[in-house]
This record gives C-alpha cells, structure tokens and sequence, in this order.
C-alpha cells in the first residue's frame, strides 16, 4: 500500500507539473496574442456584448476544465489529460496498480459447516445405494442451484456491466478470485499470458483454474469463457447493468458462462467431501479470437495432476 | 410501420426458435466450424482520379480478389463439404480523385475439419497472389496466431452418457439435436485432446427485453431464468461423470 501511495504521490506531482506548465503555456499564449493581434483580454468588454459573452463563456469552460481535472485526479491519482500521453512503460504500471474492484460478491452464507462439506444425497449417488439416488441427485442439485439464483444473477449483471476484451480481462478475472475466495475454494492465477502481443494488444495471464474434490483422480473438467467483443450495446430495458465500458459488450454470453460456472463451484464446493474425485475449473479469457484455451492447454491445464479424463462445457444460444 | 413489422418479426421469429429457454441442444461429432481469419494487404500506386492509367488501382484489385473468391466455395469445395469464405472488411481511400496507394481486406474462413480449412487457406492464398498479379500488385496476406480446430463432440461420449445427462436437465426430457454451426470455439483446443462435450443452452424465449436476438448482436440480451439450469448442467455432468469413471476404472482393476 505504501508503494502505491508514493506512486500517487509521484503522480500528483507530475500532475502538478504539467498544470504549472499548462498555466505558463497560456500566459504565453495570451503575451503572443496580444503582440500579434493586439488583443487584451481587458478589451473583451469592449467586444459586442455577444462576443465577450461567448469569449468569457470560453474562459469559464476552461476554468472548469481544470477545476475538473484536478478533481478527478484527486480521485483517480492520474492527471486526466495526460492519460494518452504516458509512455508503454507508465501504462503497463498502471495496468499493475489500478485494479478495477467491480463490487461485493453476494453469496448468502451456506447451513453446511466449514471443514465438513457432506451431503447425503451425493454420497448415496456415489454409493450405488439406491436405484433412486440418481433422480435425487438431480432434484438436490436442483434446490441448491436454484437457491443461487440471486447470487447467479448479480454476478451476471456485475460482469455484464463490465466487459473486457480479450487478454485484458482483468477485472473481471479479480471478480472470479474474489468470488472463488468467499466460496472458500483455493484456484491458481496468471493463466493464458499472451503469446502474441503484436498480433493481439494486451497482457494476458487472467486465466483461473480450481480444483475442487479429492485432488485425485479421476478428474473432469468443466470451462467457461469470460471476454467480450467490441460491440457498442444498443440493448434496450438493460440499463442497471449495461455496459459501462463504451464500444465493448458482452453480446456472447460469456458473463453468463461465467456465472454458471460459479454457480456450479459452489454447489460442488459445499458438497466437496462426499466427490469421489476432482473436478477441475476452467476460466479462460480471450476466446474470441484469442486461442486464450490454446494457451491454457500449452500451459498445462490438461496435464496437471490430477489429470482430466474429460471435459465438458457449453453455451448460451437464442437462436 | 416498421414497429408493428418489428413486433410481427419478433413473435415471428418465437414461432421459428430451434432450441427456446429450457431446453438444451447438442450433437455428437463436430458441432462447431474449424476458423481461420485473414488480413490481406493489397499495395499499388496511387495517384490523381481522372488519370488511372499513371496509377496502379489497389481498389479494383482488391475488388477483383474479393469477387475471386466468391468462387472458392461454390467451385472447389465438394457439395457434401461445409465451407464458408466471407471478406468483412474492405477499407481503402480518403477521397473523391484520389487513387490510394493501398487497400486492406480482412476476412475469415471456416469449415468443418482442419484439413478442408488448411486447403481452404491455401486456395485464398493462391486466388490473392494470382489476381494481385493479374493487375500488377504487390500483396501481404496475414494470418492469425492461432487457427481454430473445430469443436468435436466425443461421439461414444455423447451417446453413452452426455445425452442423456442432457435429457435430464431439459425441459422436453430430451437433447434437442442440433446441425453444426459454423461458428468457432476455443473449446476445440480441449475437445481435440481430451473425449467432450459441448451442449447449447437454450435462451430464446425470454420476452423483457427479448432474447433471441443472434449471438454478437448489438441487441443481444441473456434470459437470466436459465443460469440455474447452466449450473445444475455443469454440476450434473462432472458428478455423473465422476461417478461412470470410477466405475470403468473399476471394471479394468477387476478385469
């Protein structure tokens, strides 16, 4: 936290640089304005009243422009008007710094007590107990699932509300480990890193995988994708949760993808004691287009112990 | 007029769903496109309008290589085969007299095995090279990174146990079957290495705001109603497979 303070801090100053520069800019523009034109800004009033109005009203904007400037960058830690201008190197230690939190998780608290994560119903279905164990597998998965639904709905609209092209995914990947966090599910990060910056702009590395189980075999996999395109929503009704992102939306479903899959760690995750085996989770960003699942199984998603054995996944489809 | 046509168009297209919310759609064997995308970059010499002869046109070259390959589909590919080769970007020129120097062209290509993708690459190639020659061009064609496998659905997999993991969790009791798309999927990477499969969530009938708009439409809405039945999917799937793993494991110890 202190390093990123002083960072701040180094900003501000920068910032107060540039505004010292900005200031001296305009003294000079104002002395070559008056040697070339001869234009004084006292001589406004004696401009045509609509003219000094519109001049003075020119003055204003500025005056707020900056008043403006200063107060995001009080807010933000980064002078508004020189956003563009930083330098490759500037940018990629703000990409480090700025962490976009896009909101709480909300996940109501589960009955089942932590470190003892059983469930009958599973356990019968595991033991062959009863021929009917496999319909009450379905209706108990069914009650939980379905007592998610507020969870799998807000996510959804957080997510929604938030897309991320590919290899940047970044905050929606710190929502999925935060979400994987207050689930109580231990995953690994960095996943997917860019291969080809030069061919595709971004970092990459917001790749996510869990296991939940055993940690042994046999292993399955289920993935879901989380980037979206580069589409300006025009979707009506939607407006608590469109996009904010301007020029990106999620038009694929992969918020949706996404949620499920979440959804789907928790359910597994409270009945993590009664699998006989792992399931593996597959986050992958940058499906577009990206081969962001090429470089997760380059990575060694496949491969790691446990192994999968199979792998299954799906997709929301209107048509 | 074209509000009411909208209406009539949409409670149309209700009539016309292939998989409404509630139901579940897959195949066994390959159920999405292998894809690849392309940038050609087509180079000539630019100059005044009304003086082509002292220019070298890369508009109507690059004109020509899109008409060119209109034909690689309908004339080389087999009538039994799957192919699609769209150019979805044509970008050249800033003015009325000026002949640009240079025109740009992206497109993709998709088909149903990697092979007939691989010769549908190596037929654009050719069609490009050849008719940047016939109006004295120099052309760059650029690939993506990485091409699409297509999305093959493990088809013992599929009838063994997917499907009816499937039927349980649709509304209809049954998978809805569904053709191939030509769409692509990252997914591939994982169904070419290990026995999967991909299902299709059926989210079309949702009314506020309407659903069934296509995949990458400005429009596109979800129907929140169904991520219940994504996850009782997903759950569903991994338990039950556990589970028939396990038990074949079994059998080869035994045996």
């Amino acid at each position: 936290v202190s390093q990123l303070n002083e960072e701040l801090k180094k900003k501000r100053l920068f910032f107060l640089f540039s505004l010292f520069f900005f200031l001296f800019w305009l003294l000079l523009l104002g002395v070559s304005l008056k040697k070339v034109y001869n234009i004084s800004f006292q001589t406004i009033t004696d401009w045509p009243s609509n003219l000094a109005h519109t001049a003075i009203m020119k003055q204003r904007s500025l005056f707020s422009f900056l008043l403006f400037s200063s107060v995001l960058n009080s807010i933000t830690g980064v002078p508004s008007f020189t956003r563009g201008k930083n330098t490759q190197e500037e940018k990629q230690q703000e990409l480090v710094e700025v962490i976009i939190d896009l909101g709480e998780v909300h996940l109501s608290p589960k009955s089942s007590i932590p470190g003892s994560r059983r469930n009958d119903v599973v356990e019968a279905f595991f033991a062959y107990e009863d021929p009917s164990s496999s319909e009450a597998l379905k209706n108990e998965i069914h009650d939980v699932a379905f007592d998610l639904q507020d969870f799998l709905v807000s996510t959804r609209r957080t997510l929604h509300r938030h897309p991320e092209l590919m290899y940047t995914e970044q905050a929606t990947s710190a929502y999925i480990q935060k979400a994987l966090k207050a689930m109580d599910i231990s995953f690994t990060s960095g996943w997917a890193v860019n291969t080809v910056p030069d061919a595709i702009p971004g970092p990459g590395g917001y790749g996510v995988v869990a296991d939940i189980g055993t940690g042994r075999e046999p292993c399955v996999l289920l993935r879901a994708d989380m980037d979206a395109l580069p589409i300006l929503e025009k979707t009506v009704g939607v407006d608590a949760f469109k996009s904010r992102n301007d020029g990106k939306m999620h038009a694929c479903g992969h918020d949706g993808h996404t949620t499920m899959l979440l959804g789907a760690a928790s359910v597994l995750k409270e009945m993590e004691d009664s699998i006989n085996g792992t399931v593996r989770f597959m986050f992958q960003p940058a499906e577009e287009g990206g081969a962001g699942g090429k470089r997760m199984v380059e990575e060694g998603v496949l491969t790691r112990n446990p192994k999968p054995k199979q792998a299954f996944a799906m997709h929301l489809w209107p048509t | 007029l074209s509000s009411l046509l909208k209406y009539i168009y949409f409670f149309l297209s209700l009539l016309d769903l292939r998989i409404p919310s509630g139901s579940i759609a897959s195949r066994p064997g390959t159920i999405l496109a292998a894809a690849e995308t392309f940038e050609i970059l087509v180079a000539g010499v630019g100059g005044h309008g009304a003086m082509p002869h002292l220019t070298i046109d890369p508009i109507v070259t690059a004109s020509s290589i899109v008409m060119n390959l209109q034909t690689l589909i309908s004339r080389t590919l087999s009538p039994l085969e799957s192919g699609v080769c769209s150019i979805t970007k044509f970008d050249s020129g800033d003015a009325f007299n000026v002949i640009p120097a240079s025109a740009v062209l992206r497109g993709t290509i998709r088909a149903l095995t990697t092979e007939t993708l691989l010769a549908l690459r190596d037929k654009v190639q050719h069609v490009v090279e050849t008719t940047a020659e016939v109006h004295g061009c120099n052309v760059t064609i650029t690939y993506s990174p990485d091409f699409y496998p297509p999305t093959v659905n493990d088809p013992n997999l599929y009838q063994e146990f997917s499907k009816s993991v499937g039927a349980l969790l649709s509304d209809s009791g049954k998978v809805l079957d569904t053709e191939p798309t030509m769409g692509a999927e990252d997914f591939g990477f994982v169904a070419e290495r290990l026995p999967s499969t991909f299902f299709f969530l059926g989210q079309g009938s949702g009314t506020n705001p309407p659903t069934n708009y296509g995949l990458h439409h400005p429009h596109f809405a979800l129907d929140e109603s169904v991520l219940h039945r994504g996850v009782e999917l997903h759950v569903n799937l991994a338990l039950r497979a556990l589970r028939k793993l396990a038990e074949s494991e079994g059998d080869v110890a035994s045996s």
